[in-house]
């Protein structure tokens, strides 16, 4: 049913990936909006892990409030989480490529403001035409 | 102080040391395990990790410092010692018993003892409950031991060295039940392997200990995230380990590797990168290892060396 | 105080286990011992003795001596093997005390187990040889069968086995320490200054045998109950100390947590066993009459009064004054009469004959009757075996009638042929409370039986 997968030899703490691993599962539509999300038993069973990780890596998600905890003690996906994580992650994307942008900006000793006319030409140069809507 | 006596699950140990005539077994060991978890008690063969055990479930006394379990020192007290259970491998259980008479003993001296769980488990690991304990093999009786310390349910569980003697499939079985059920009922377990890799994943905490010394002891994660591997130019290698703490060493033909006892930031990854270092996880066992390592490249290379 | 309430029940769990465990050997002993017993029984239909007129008498060993011993014995292997035994529980929740406890509760069972297995033997044997008697007839009991006195020398002999086991148990730290050699010396030392009752006045002055030989069965009883727990809490205390680094305590506070209560009960116990009023004399009367060597002259007895003595007065007021009365006899014998082969020794092993003889105060005065009455004083035979009084098993029976001018003298009896001797418990014997009962014989092998014959007279006067 999960499709997680622990790397045991990644940098990354195994709490981290499971947050990371439900996280995608919510951008994929695997798992809906105020829908349930795995529970730390069947987290624990079907990987293998300590609940305690389990837990923890849940915890994560709620303190940025991706999941919310019910009444009760079924954890759910918050509403707007799903939004809320792809804007994140276009944020964390975009931060990548604009860092990206400016590294490579540097090695060939383009200032900035050449930089940032560049920026703008392109921002005409692609701007939506009647009719045609484009996406980063 | 107080507040231990009101965790449940408590192992406290303090300056606690185990003498025997010809060998100092614990050395002023200082810890504490609340609430519940499973943790790894990691070390050498002779490491004191058995006697660990022993002292926890009242079968020793210590020769100084102290040693409580839910506040109160386990030996002879009977209301601490029926919610404690020490699993060995080889229980020095009558031969001539058969395993379901066993099974009955455990159930009259332990209060929440849960014979029927016991019972399908014995099935479970194709055992034959009207065998006799003695005709057991090495990893039959290791799973029996298992199962008899599992089905007790003690708020605190011992489990030394319990899959010695198993082939891989039992040992896969094991851990499943063990995390199973330690999800259905919590409790502190204390669990002893020399097989860290494989139970990596269900271990909550490590209690690392060597020659009678605790070297670490807190969250598998934090002792993930305690150091990293590096790879690559002999030189660069040296240069970027300069002024860390460096646990390992290895200068070889193909390969040079450093094994540096820091946290590995972001910060830090990049820096490698940069260097053209390989940058990698150091995995808990490695990394025990390397804690407490004692023999030099040059020890091994004088195994062969002809003295003239 | 020593004991808590949950040691007390994880005691009685590690017991039960223990005989779970074992139950099989149980089985297994009960079965041997039942095989052994049976098979001496059998050897009671071989040793035996002729008496008169055919009797045979009977005998086995009294099994409440060797069992004592052979008890001791295992008991000590036991002791040396504690440490096995002790290794099988030690992954269950236990004290020290709770072991020690258990450990003390599997010598009881043995004693217990060992006590009732000659309780049992004692009353099949009664049962097999009475109803081989009821088939065969003509068989009696020697000793007379008692359930008061069974049970009470099962309880004493518990009692002794209790207090060699507590002493054993206060001294095993020596046991363990020094092994064979020294058990062996004490098994020893301990059976004879306890054990061995006949020959208690040579060892008398020993502190055990001292304190508790009594006349009184119940003196004994409270005295013994009363070393035995003083030995036992004994035991207890030198346990603690001896494996004090097994627990938390230290020796010195396991003593003065307790010394007020301690010194309390220790004082009320030796108040018990030395204070008490002891008997006067505790030494064992030997009761056997030294036979003397020679007995050939024939006295002729004085008719003291008592309650074997019987008179018989016949009236002969119908015989005409002057004429003789002629004495006609059956089984009776005229005392003077040198030409009867009458043995005269009181001791001769085996008396031909139990005897009746006769003697006339006046043989003129029967020969010239002028009197009234003939007056017979007399007393019947008595026939005693190893102490036991048989005379009631011979049925004698006298019988005199005058017949015109005959007096008719008739004895009779019945013999028994065969007599059964089941000791028991011999060390009973020191007891005031069970002497004399028809319950003890004094000696012990067949071979050296003495069988006991006195005759019966009649002391012929004329009135």
């Amino acid at each position: 049913m999960i499709v997680l997968h622990i790397d045991y030899n990644s940098l990354k703490p195994i709490y981290i990936q499971i947050a990371e691993g439900i996280k995608n599962d919510i951008l994929s539509g695997r798992l809906a909006e105020k829908g349930p999300v795995y529970s730390q038993l069947v987290l624990s069973k079907e990987l293998g892990i300590n609940p305690a990780t389990a837990a923890k890596g849940i915890n994560v998600l709620v303190q940025n409030g991706i999941l919310e905890k019910q009444r009760g003690m079924s954890m759910v996906v918050a509403a707007g989480a799903r939004s809320r994580l792809i804007a994140a992650k276009q944020d964390d994307d975009l931060h990548t490529l604009v860092a990206a942008l400016v590294s490579a900006a540097r090695k060939i000793n383009l200032s900035e403001d050449r930089l940032l006319d560049m920026v703008q030409n392109r921002f005409t140069e692609t701007a939506p035409k009647e009719g045609n809507e484009e996406n980063e | 102080m107080s507040d231990h006596k009101k965790d449940p699950n408590v192992i406290r140990a303090e300056i606690l040391t185990k003498k025997y005539p010809d060998k100092k077994a614990l050395d002023n060991l200082t810890f504490t395990i609340q609430g519940s978890s499973i943790t790894g008690l990691i070390g050498r063969n002779g490491a004191g990790k058995t006697t660990l055990m022993k002292l926890c479930a009242g079968l020793l006394t210590p020769t100084a410092g102290c040693l409580e379990i839910f506040g109160e020192p386990p030996g002879n007290n009977l209301k601490v010692l029926t919610r404690i259970v020490y699993a060995c491998h080889d229980q020095p259980h009558d031969k001539n018993l058969r395993l379901r008479n066993v099974l009955s003993n455990y159930q009259i001296m332990f209060p929440v003892f849960d014979r029927e769980f016991a019972d399908k488990l014995v099935s479970f690991f194709r055992l034959n409950p009207k065998a006799k304990y003695g005709t057991l093999s090495q990893g039959m009786s290791s799973v029996f031991n298992f199962i008899c310390g599992l089905a007790c349910r003690a708020p605190v569980t011992l489990f030394d060295e319990p899959v010695l003697g198993m082939d891989a499939a039992t040992r896969k079985s094991l851990y499943e039940v063990l995390l199973r059920d330690y999800n259905e009922y919590p409790r502190l377990i204390l669990i002893s392997s020399h097989l860290l890799t494989e139970i990596e994943g269900y271990l909550s905490d490590i209690l690392l200990i060597d020659k009678g010394r605790l070297v670490w002891h807190g969250n598998i994660d934090d002792l993930r995230q305690s150091a990293y591997r590096l790879q690559g130019n002999v030189d660069v290698l040296e240069s970027f380990c300069a002024g860390k703490h460096v646990l390992y060493q290895k200068h070889g033909v193909t390969d040079n590797i450093a094994v540096v006892r820091e946290h590995p930031d972001d910060e830090t990854v990049q820096e490698a990168a940069a260097a053209g270092l390989t940058l990698s996880v150091v995995r808990p066992e490695d990394l025990c290892l390397y804690l407490t390592q004692d023999t030099t490249e040059e020890e091994l290379e004088c195994l062969w060396e002809k003295t003239n | 105080m020593f004991v808590g309430k949950d040691e007390l029940i994880n005691a009685r769990k590690l017991t039960g286990q223990w005989l779970h465990n074992t139950r099989f050997n149980w089985l297994f002993m009960s079965v041997t011992f039942a095989f052994v017993f049976l098979g001496n029984i059998m050897t009671l239909f071989n040793y035996y003795s002729e008496t008169s007129r055919g009797i045979r008498t009977h005998q086995i060993m009294d099994y409440s001596r060797p069992v004592a011993f052979g008890l001791v014995g295992a008991l000590v292997i036991m002791m040396l093997l504690y440490k096995t035994t002790d290794t099988k529980c030690v992954m269950f929740p236990q004290t020290g005390t709770s072991r020690f406890l258990a450990e003390k509760a599997r010598y009881y069972c043995l004693i217990g187990a060992a006590g009732l297995n000659l309780v049992v033997y004692y009353f099949v044997a009664y049962a097999l040889i009475g109803l081989w008697g009821q088939i065969v007839g003509d068989t009696m009991f020697a000793n007379r069968f008692s359930i008061g006195f069974t049970l009470a020398g099962l309880l004493a002999w518990l009692l002794y086995m209790s207090i060699v086991l507590e002493t054993m148990l206060a001294l095993r730290l020596f046991i363990m320490k020094f092994r064979i050699l020294s058990a062996v010396g004490l098994v020893l030392l301990v059976l004879l200054t306890i054990i061995d009752f006949a020959a208690i006045e040579s060892f008398g002055a020993t502190a055990i045998g001292a304190l508790i030989l009594e006349r009184g069965l119940g003196f004994f009883l409270l005295k013994g109950i009363a070393l035995w727990v003083l030995l036992f809490a004994l035991s207890m205390v030198i346990n603690k100390i001896s494996l004090q680094d097994q627990s938390s305590r230290s020796a010195k506070q396991v003593i003065t947590d307790n010394v007020t209560l301690a010194i309390t009960v220790v004082a009320a116990l030796v108040f018990v066993i030395v204070f008490i009023p002891q008997s006067l004399d505790s030494r064992i009367p030997r009761n056997l009459v030294i036979p003397s060597e020679e007995a050939y002259e024939l006295t002729i007895p004085e008719f003291d009064p008592g309650p074997n003595r019987f008179v018989m007065n016949l009236d002969a007021s119908g015989i005409p004054r002057g004429s003789s009365i002629t004495i006609t006899t059956i089984d009776v014998v005229k005392a003077n009469d040198a030409t009867q082969s009458v043995p005269d020794s009181d001791y001769y092993p085996l008396p031909e004959i139990v005897t009746m003889l006769y003697t006339v105060q006046d043989e003129q005065a029967l020969l010239n009757f002028t009197g009234n009455e003939i007056r017979l004083e007399y007393w019947l035979p008595t026939w005693e075996t190893g102490g036991i009084d048989m005379t009631r098993y011979i049925q004698p029976r006298f019988s005199a009638r005058l017949d015109g001018n005959t007096l008719c003298l008739e004895y009779q009896y019945t013999l028994t042929s065969n007599a059964f001797f089941l000791p028991m418990w011999s060390f009973m014997e020191q007891f005031d409370t069970f002497k004399e009962k028809g319950i003890f014989y004094e000696s012990a092998m067949p071979l050296f039986y003495n069988t006991r014959g006195e005759r019966g007279w009649i002391l012929i006067s004329v009135d």
